[in-house]
């Protein structure tokens, strides 16, 4: 369904062609970036970031089938011109899902927020491939994906603005460029567990409150 | 450390944001980076200086790619663009820009700054360009980069030791810089790391055991560095592996494996020339996956482990420059993919394998061992498919080598150096694909009863053949003339000392490809044909000891390539032909121990590029010409042992490289010329037996490399310098001359120091002579005051002026003192 092209990729250098050595002799369990559960061999994580994996990502693929997986990492192959299937909302154990810079192109579909076990979802992609969010989606996003810990859209048409309720585990909130507009809402500064937070390239507006602990004169300097 | 990063990317956050709603950034400042990046960048095509111009918007200049809406530089790549001069700083204004990639140019200078601070940069490739300076610390702090590409630049100062902080990082490519410092342990927050690479620089320090961290990596180049320490056993616990390069360090310990069951896609793994100790462990068959495995030139010792067959996928084994010991081991036989097996300088004994012929496609080189046994009888050894057979330097016995003649896929066959009776074979003309026949320093002969060295006839049918060396054995017999047929890919035939008598036959011209040819030490008479001349490849010629007769054929002089002529110890005669100065390629020219006559060709002295001349203990007279003074690169020259005279040229002087001066037992006469101060080269000096006279210059003193100098029977006289190589010379350079003297030299008799001119003004000659000569007329002075007043007989005395003097030694010459 796919080929392996080994020429060094932009994002990866030379890809690690980890889906060549698979084959029918050993157990799936222990090919190169397959693991499974120790108790039942399901396989739970898919680790195929820059594999140098090419061709179209079809809604048909049997990889939509394993819905025992809860990693999925596709980041760095070339999936060219492929849309984002909704099916991957059918892969409810997700709770890690990577498409960095894999040429997924077209709207995010809003079955993305299905996946409500997600903690962290990386996506972002280069700038013509003009990969979007649906209208109200990102709301439906934040909404249902409450365990969500990573957010990375970057390049990602969101045109929205960020609703005031959203998730409180987020460790990294990065938006950057994705055409926010409205007012930033205050609450972002209040996560307790944040460690990257990057909004920048945005139309937001709004307050920077003067509570964010020592960072005052920070401020100031940056200005 | 994780409030210090909230800190730090709040600032991020804060920077942008304002920037972004105050709006004092803006494409305009993108249009002016991108112009001021322009002019410090030039390329013979002129590309950008046509297509960056402000005609049309940026975004739809060469290279640039905007983001559609906003219109701001997100994507610079400039990749194999002739691209020289330096990355502006100015480049530090383009705030969104995700993608630098000016790969494979010729910019130098720095990196900006400023880059490791883009909240959305993604790659930055500038391999291959001549970057310096240090990198942006920043970049090992950046969280969303996924490639940072620095790979083959300039840039050098230490790894940045502070915590690393690039969970996105996929690729981080640093080799062949000349950075220096350590591996950081925190290396192993980069947890998704695929391809690491620090080879070919100077990194010192351990291998992290964080690096076992790395749970994706699948490409570990660490090669050419100055790591220390051992291997960390959870390195190969890393699934994911492919490749792990560390050959030339310093590690040390042994390489070790976890016991249980480990998962490998190990392929390539090459820990060689380090100072690895200890076995190959034997559960090394849990990398199941390698397909090369390089261990040599470490301290690996104990044997190859017997169970090495269990690589199956095994292609290349390198464990030569190894102690390792015992036998090889005959599982080898079973892994099919074999196609290298290097096992060059170790200790294994022991017979081969017959198993090793079952593989197909082998080349295998055991040189430099301690293999017995007899060398395989060909109903052992089935070797139809092997490759390459080295087996020199060992103690290999064997009557027969017929089993070579199987092997008909074989590209080079290496016994030399072993204890191999018998006949060279006459069928190798089997063996179409024979490159090289390795057969010297055996006790291999020729066909019985045959005159003829009768190999040389099927040797004519390895059309591919480069190399046919077999001297050094008794062969016994004459050169047939289907010498001439061999192909024309051959480029070396080595005969020496191979007991060939007879001619050389004039076909040897027709191997056209020919770079070096040995015939020395054998009893060939007759003369050089000139056939020899139609070998215009021919860079080595070396005919040396042997019977040859008659001239020099003036076709030597159309081997324009020839570099070396070896023609000493024959009976070549008559004049060294004049042409021969054409050679412009030559370097070593030796033509000793001949019977040439008349005189030194003038064209020779012209040699301008010639490192070694010798043509000692021939009959040439005449003068040395000061023409000799143009063999400006001459290292050894050895002119002894003929007729030559007249006066030495000032002129040799001039050779400041000369190393090695042999003149002697000629009748050059006149002086020791006053240059000879000036061969700052030179070690080895030989002037003696002529008719030198006058003194020995005392400027050689300062000739530092001088370790000997001879210039006994001349008819040189003064006295002998002291310093340099003087102070320890021994009379033997000196004897037989008329009147040579000097203090230092213990059998050599002081000169006198009245005479003006030879006189040391050394402080040495003022201690050992003036203060004897004042202490002793004082004591002397007080004697005969004593005296005197003892006598009372004269009041006054001026007997002090009439101390005897102690200096008036007559000159003896060497030839008395004998």
């Amino acid at each position: 369904m796919f080929t392996i092209n080994p020429i060094a990729s932009d994002y990866c250098g030379s890809p690690n062609p980890r889906t060549l050595t698979w084959n029918k002799r050993t157990h799936c369990c222990s090919w190169s970036g397959v693991h499974c559960e120790d108790t039942t061999g399901q396989v739970i994580e898919l680790r195929l970031s820059c594999s140098g994996i090419q061709g179209k990502f079809h809604s048909n693929t049997s990889l939509f089938q394993i819905s025992s997986l809860r990693r999925l990492d596709l980041a760095g192959n070339d999936f060219s011109g492929s849309l984002i299937s909704p099916r991957f909302g059918e892969l409810s154990s997700l709770t890690h899902l990577d498409l960095w810079r894999s040429g997924f192109t077209g709207v995010i579909p809003a079955e993305i927020s299905h996946l409500s076990k997600l903690q962290v979802l990386h996506i972002w992609t280069v700038v013509a491939y003009g990969l979007r969010l649906g209208s109200y989606n990102f709301e439906l996003l934040l909404n249902n994906l409450t365990q969500l810990r990573e957010l990375d859209l970057l390049f990602v048409n969101i045109s929205s603005s960020i609703p005031r309720n959203f998730f409180s585990y987020l460790t990294t909130l990065g938006l950057p460029d994705t055409q926010l507009h409205g007012l930033l809402p205050g609450r972002v500064f209040h996560l307790s567990n944040l460690e990257y937070l990057c909004l920048s390239y945005n139309s937001l507006t709004g307050p920077i409150p003067s509570k964010v602990s020592g960072l005052q004169n920070l401020q100031l300097h940056a200005l | 450390m994780e409030n210090h990063i909230y800190l730090l990317f709040l600032l991020f956050l804060f920077q942008y944001y304002f920037l972004s709603i105050s709006a004092a950034s803006s494409n305009e400042t993108d249009q002016q980076a991108l112009l001021a990046f322009k002019n410090l960048v030039t390329s013979s095509s002129h590309v950008l200086a046509d297509n960056w111009t402000k005609n049309t918007s940026f975004c739809s200049w060469f290279s640039v790619t905007c983001s559609p809406k906003r219109q701001r530089v997100v994507a610079l790549e400039l990749p194999n663009m002739q691209l020289q001069g330096t990355i502006s700083s100015s480049l530090a204004n383009l705030s969104f820009l995700s993608v630098l990639n000016p790969e494979n140019n010729s910019f130098h200078d720095g990196i900006p700054f400023g880059l490791g601070h883009f909240p959305l940069l993604r790659v930055i490739d500038v391999r291959n360009n001549q970057l310096q300076g240090s990198i942006p610390t920043s970049l090992f702090q950046h969280q969303r980069v996924p490639k940072i590409s620095l790979g083959f630049n300039k840039l050098g100062g230490e790894i940045w030791t502070g915590p690393w902080y690039v969970p996105e990082l996929r690729a981080l490519n640093l080799g062949n810089n000349s950075l220096t410092g350590i591996i950081p342990s925190s290396v192993g927050n980069a947890t998704k790391l695929i391809n690491f690479s620090l080879a070919g620089n100077r990194i010192r320090g351990n291998l992290p055991k964080e690096i076992g961290n790395l749970s994706q990596l699948a490409f570990l180049s660490l090669y050419d560095n100055q790591l220390t320490g051992s291997i960390s056993t959870s390195l190969f616990n890393i699934s994911s592996l492919v490749t792990v390069s560390l050959a030339l360090n310093r590690l040390s310990g042994s390489l070790l494996l976890n016991e249980g069951n480990i998962v490998s896609n190990l392929e390539f793994l090459s820990v060689s020339n380090n100072q690895i100790s200890g076995c190959i462990p034997s559960n090394i068959c849990q990398l199941r996956e390698l397909q090369v495995l390089s261990l040599s030139l470490n301290n690996i010792t104990g044997e190859i482990p017997r169970n090495i067959g269990c690589l199956s996928n095994l292609e290349e084994f390198y464990i030569g420059d190894t102690p390792i010991k015992e036998t090889i081991p005959t599982s080898i036989g079973n892994i099919f993919t074999l196609q290298y097996v290097d096992c060059t300088r170790n200790s294994l004994e022991g017979p081969i394998p017959p198993e090793l012929g079952k593989l197909s496609n082998l080349r295998i080189t055991v040189n430099f061992n301690n293999l017995s046994g007899t060398v395989p009888a060909a109903t052992d050894l089935h070797l139809p498919n092997l490759k390459l057979l080295l087996l020199g330097e060992n103690q290999l016995e064997g009557e027969t080598l017929l089993f070579i003649t199987n092997a008909s896929k074989i590209e080079a066959v290496g016994l030399e150096n072993n204890f191999l009776k018998g006949t060279i074979p006459t069928n190798l003309g089997n063996l179409r694909e024979l490159r090289g026949l390795f057969l010297t320093s055996n006790q291999l002969m020729n066909e019985p009863r045959e005159h003829e060295l009768q190999f040389f006839n099927s040797l004519a049918d390895c059309r591919m053949l480069r190399y046919l060396e077999v001297g050094y054995n008794p062969l016994n017999g004459i050169l047939p003339n289907s010498i001439g047929n061999l192909s024309s890919t051959t480029e070396a035939v080595n005969l020496a000392d191979a007991h060939i008598s007879g001619f050389i036959p004039a076909s040897t011209g027709n191997i056209s490809g020919l770079i070096t040819l040995v015939f020395k030490n054998n009893n060939l008479m007759g003369n050089i044909p000139s056939e020899i001349g139609k070998l215009k490849q021919l860079q080595g010629l070396s005919l040396s000891n042997n019977k040859l007769q008659r001239h020099i054929s003036e076709a030597v002089c159309h081997l324009s390539n020839l570099v070396k002529l070896f023609l000493q110890v024959n009976e070549l005669s008559g004049e060294i032909p004049e042409c021969i100065g054409n050679l412009s390629m030559l370097l070593d020219l030796s033509l000793g121990s001949n019977k040439f006559s008349s005189k030194i060709p003038l064209s020779l002295w012209k040699m301008s590029g010639l490192l070694y001349f010798d043509v000692s203990r021939n009959s040439i007279e005449g003068e040395v010409t000061p023409d000799i003074g143009e063999l400006k690169a001459i290292l050894e020259l050895n002119l002894s042992s003929n007729n030559l005279s007249g006066v030495i040229p000032s002129r040799l002087g001039e050779l400041l490289h000369l190393q090695y001066l042999d003149l002697s037992n000629n009748s050059f006469s006149g002086q020791i010329p006053f240059s000879f101060s000036n061969l700052i080269s030179i070690e080895y000096w030989d002037l003696s037996l002529y008719d030198l006279s006058g003194t020995i210059p005392k400027s050689l003193e300062k000739l530092s490399y001088l370790k000997s100098i001879n210039v006994s029977y001349n008819v040189l006289d003064g006295e002998i310098p002291s310093g340099g190589v003087f102070a320890n010379s021994t009379l033997q350079s000196f004897v037989g001359n008329k009147g040579l003297c000097g203090m230092h030299i213990l059998e050599v008799l002081p000169c006198p120091i009245t005479k003006s001119g030879q006189q040391s003004k050394s402080k040495k000659l003022v201690l050992k002579i003036v203060i004897p000569v004042v202490t002793s007329s004082f004591i002397i002075f007080l004697l005969v005051s004593i005296w005197i007043m003892k006598r009372k007989k004269i009041a006054k005395s001026k007997d002090v002026e009439k101390v005897p003097e102690i200096n008036t030694y007559p000159l003896i010459s060497y030839h008395e003192i004998q």
